[in-house]
């Protein structure tokens, strides 16, 4: 079911539960993610598909089950939460970029603070990236001189300036204009394409079609049903997933 | 039934209609007099306008006003009774000012500029407003005719400039700087024509020709160094002169050499573990990093209850944040040098101030605090200086997870909110003698400033926190996300936009620190309103006349003030590019 014919698991996760107050988000979601999967998360509004990917690199604490990156056990143990952090770069629905530095110093602070880089180096790879998602003239502007599907390209760049080796996205595409999603989706394409782990949450089927190596289907905190993007479009087998499909499709 | 309808072709664009320039009468009718109502309030309002008009003119013209009273004071004005033997060290010190203003103006260039346009406007409001006065003054008054002269000149000059600028009257452009050089330049021809005070005019020129002196050279050393280098060491140095100007003025004191080599029994040992320390926690892993540094706080609390000197003391307290700070901002081959020279820097400002501050005043400061414009000055700098660190570290504290800071940090915010200012004052005037040490007795001056800091942190940390509190929680996580640590995360972006977002209310604040200095007049000070209100008896050049000098006193606050704001206006309008 997760080999896929893959490495090693580099996410595993066991029986994560997680609660707000009374409220459980998560009641016991287990899966693996191998090295250079790509898996895209589905589900209705409220589900916990968001609370799931923020437990991976630990914006959520999860309190019951077990959550391993890349080797290191997330627990209250972990002395160093920083250093899995970088290793696990993330992109959200509103872009959160940080309005007062501009577009080049959003994708060289971490660099330099969190990497230790040089200024020189960290501005050659943001200057890199940016020419990669297509927003290299509009290094010298703020976030708040650009249109959002620019900005979730340079929040994208961003987060890749930290040579992340998993990449978790939030419904990427959710807080812009149609004709911006495309571009980028093109973007994620085409890091997919070059061998990134990703943890995708999004309605783009389009995007699930095309890259995804596995569609996760979540609904009231729990996997539902997983399985390949062919499985998923033509034959898929819990009534919940028939009708959630049937709504957005 | 819906009808198809398809557009044949594309409307192109066309230019918007062109805005009428309405005149002077046709403005007047829309904006003053187009209704019954609002024609009989205009009037009114014009009425009660023109008599508080006249009655002031005829205030500020009568014959019997002296305003000469005001350049014969003007040693009153900056230094208030300092012994008149020493007044060389207040021009010293006035010079050493002038100097980093003029190093820190080649830093940051003022940008900003003037247009020839807004110089002629002024001119002629100028001469309208000369006429005004001509028209209004009392019968009494003898000097109708010159004013009348005066503004009918100003008023030619200025649209005769404004016709000839034409449509460049907006767009050309003179450089701040320029008009900034040509207001000194000014203010030099005045002091040398005009018989004002004849014993200032060499000491201005000397401090003037520092400021152009300092520029000259900050300009000559940002292409070497580079301009952040320049700012930051402006900075530095800005920071450490006050301190040493403050005691240079105040106390003058003598360095008791005995004592500090006393010192060195503790202070070369420190030094030396210092770097040691910080080279260590550099290069170190998290864990070992933090036994040093566990090590170094245990070892600062313990240096307080075993027979050290201050100076001591003190330098491990430093030691301890420097060090602490270290795996957070210089970890890395250039975090090491940055310690380093953190470190070197911190000893030898400490030890220096230690060193003039043990020192035997050489001036009898019991009744020759310096005052005037220059302790207001002070009074409203030195504090919202030193008030910032301490307001983001309470504003910090309030916010923060750890139970005991946020106690800390809250009584400490609630207790100085809920008493005035002047209680503030008094007690450090009186009541903290109680508690310190015998033999240590801080001047007055220091004891208000500590008191004005404290007052002020308050207030700045409840305004700081609003500004915390306005941050998204996207910002927080992104940075989170990012693998950034907390002071990280802080330092370079939840606090920066909080300080941004919360300009207006720091502004307000600085405003009310600056007048709220008069308040020091209470524990005997004699900052400037005190001495307008009562020009320190017997100086020669008193003539002790008390409305012209309240009223000059208001016009001076008034515009230290409204400067500062317009000043700010235009901070957040440049700031705000960022804003979303
Ligand atoms: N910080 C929180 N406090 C309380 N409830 C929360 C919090 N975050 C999420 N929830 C709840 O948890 C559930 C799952 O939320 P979320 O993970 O955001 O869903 P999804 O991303 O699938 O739309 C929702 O019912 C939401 O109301
Ligand atoms: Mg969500």
């Amino acid at each position: 079911m997760t080999s896929n014919g893959k490495k090693e698991p580099i996410i595993v996760c066991d029986g994560v539960k997680k609660w707000f107050g009374d409220f459980q988000a998560l009641r016991g979601v287990s899966t693996e993610v191998g090295e250079g999967e790509v898996v895209v998360i589905i589900g209705p509004s409220g589900s916990g598909k968001s609370t799931w990917i923020r437990c991976i690199n630990r914006l959520e604490v999860h309190q019951e089950g077990r959550i391993i990156v890349d080797g290191i056990e997330l627990s209250s143990d972990v002395r160093n939460i920083e250093k899995i952090r970088s290793e696990v770069g993330m992109v959200f629905q509103q872009f959160n970029l940080f309005p007062h530095l501009t577009v080049l110093q959003n994708v060289t602070l971490a660099q330099t603070w969190v990497r230790k880089r040089t200024k020189a180096e960290a501005e050659k790879k943001a200057l890199d990236l940016l020419e990669r998602v297509g927003i290299r003239e509009q290094a010298a502007k703020f976030p708040g001189q650009l249109s959002g599907g620019q900005q979730q390209r340079v929040a994208l760049a961003r987060s890749l300036a930290m040579d992340p080796r998993i990449m978790l996205f939030d419904e990427p595409t959710s807080a812009l204009d149609p004709e911006m999603i495309k571009e980028v989706l093109d973007s994620m394409k085409e890091l997919a394409r070059s061998g990134m782990t990703m943890m995708v949450v999004t309605h783009e089927m389009g995007f699930a079609r095309e890259v995804a190596d596995r569609v996760v289907f979540f609904d009231q905190g729990q996997i539902i049903e997983e399985g390949t993007p062919e499985h998923f479009f033509t034959d898929p087998q819990h009534d919940r997933t028939k009708l959630f499909l049937s709504q957005i499709l | 039934m819906v009808e198809t309808r398809v557009s044949q072709h594309l409307v192109p664009p066309e230019p918007p209609p062109e805005a009428s320039q309405p005149g002077a009468l046709v403005w007047l009718r829309k904006n003053l007099f187009y209704s019954r109502g609002s024609t009989i309030l205009t009037v009114l309002v014009g009425a009660v306008i023109l008599l508080f008009l006249r009655g002031a003119v005829g205030f500020l013209l009568d014959q019997g006003r002296q305003w000469e009273v005001i350049p014969r004071n003007s040693a009153n004005y900056s230094i208030g009774s300092y012994p008149r033997e020493n007044i060389a060290r207040t021009w010293v010190s006035l010079g050493v000012v002038a100097f980093i203003a003029g190093l820190a103006t080649a830093a940051w260039r003022p940008i900003g500029r003037v247009s020839p346009g807004q110089i002629s406007a002024a001119v002629r409001s100028a001469g309208i407003a000369a006429l005004v006065l001509a028209v209004l003054a009392p019968s009494t008054f003898g000097g109708r005719t010159e004013f009348l002269i005066a503004g009918a000149v100003l008023f030619v000059i200025g649209q005769a400039a404004l016709m000839a600028l034409g449509d460049r009257a907006i767009d050309a452009f003179l450089p701040t700087l320029v008009v900034l050089g040509a207001g000194l330049v000014a203010f030099l021809v005045v002091l040398w024509i005009l018989p004002i005070s004849s014993s200032t005019q060499i000491p201005w020129t000397i401090v003037i020709a520092a400021a152009v002196v300092a520029f000259g050279v900050g300009r000559a050393l940002i292409q070497p160094l580079g301009a952040p280098t320049v700012k930051r060491s402006v900075v530095a140095l800005a920071l450490f002169a006050l301190p040493v100007l403050y005691l240079h003025v105040q106390r003058a004191p003598e360095i008791p050499w005995d004592r500090v080599v006393d010192w060195s029994a503790w202070i070369i040992p420190i030094v030396v573990i210092g770097y040691a320390a910080v080279i260590f926690v550099s290069g170190a892993e998290r864990e070992a990093a933090a036994i040093v540094n566990g090590l170094l706080v245990v070892a600062s609390i313990v240096v307080w209850f075993v027979s050290a000197p201050m100076a001591a003391r003190f330098l491990l307290l430093m030691l301890t944040a420097v060090s602490l700070a270290t795996p957070t901002f210089g970890s890395g081959e250039k975090g090491r040098r940055t310690v380093i020279a953190v470190w070197t820097g911190v000893v030898l400002v400490l030890m220096y101030l230690f060193a003039i501050g043990v020192g035997t005043p050489t001036l009898e400061t019991n009744n020759n605090y310096f005052a005037g414009i220059n302790l207001t000055f002070m009074l409203a700098i030195v504090p919202m200086l030193l008030a910032f660190p301490l307001g983001i570290l309470m504003a910090l504290g309030r916010t923060s997870t750890m139970p005991l800071f946020r106690l800390m940090s809250t009584g400490y915010i609630e207790v100085i909110r809920g008493v005035p200012l002047i209680t503030v004052l008094f007690f450090f005037r009186f009541g903290v003698l109680n508690f310190l040490p015998p033999g240590l007795q801080p001047d007055a001056i220091l004891l208000a400033i500590i008191g004005i800091t404290l007052f002020a942190a308050a207030y700045l940390a409840e305004n700081i926190r609003g500004g915390l509190q306005s941050i998204p929680k996207g910002q927080y996580e992104a940075a989170k996300a990012m693998g950034m640590t907390t002071a990280q995360m802080t330092m370079l972006i939840t606090l920066p936009q909080a300080l941004r977002a919360v300009i207006p209310a720091i502004v307000g604040q600085i405003i009310t620190l600056f007048k709220d200095t008069s308040l020091v007049s209470i524990i005997g000070l004699a900052e400037f309103l005190r001495v307008a209100n009562n020009i320190v008896p017997g100086q020669p050049d008193s003539l002790g006349t008390k409305l012209e000098n309240l009223v000059f006193a208001a016009v001076v606050y008034w515009v230290f003030t409204f400067t500062f704001s317009r000043a700010s206006l235009r901070l957040e309008r440049r700031l705000g590019v960022g804003v979303r």
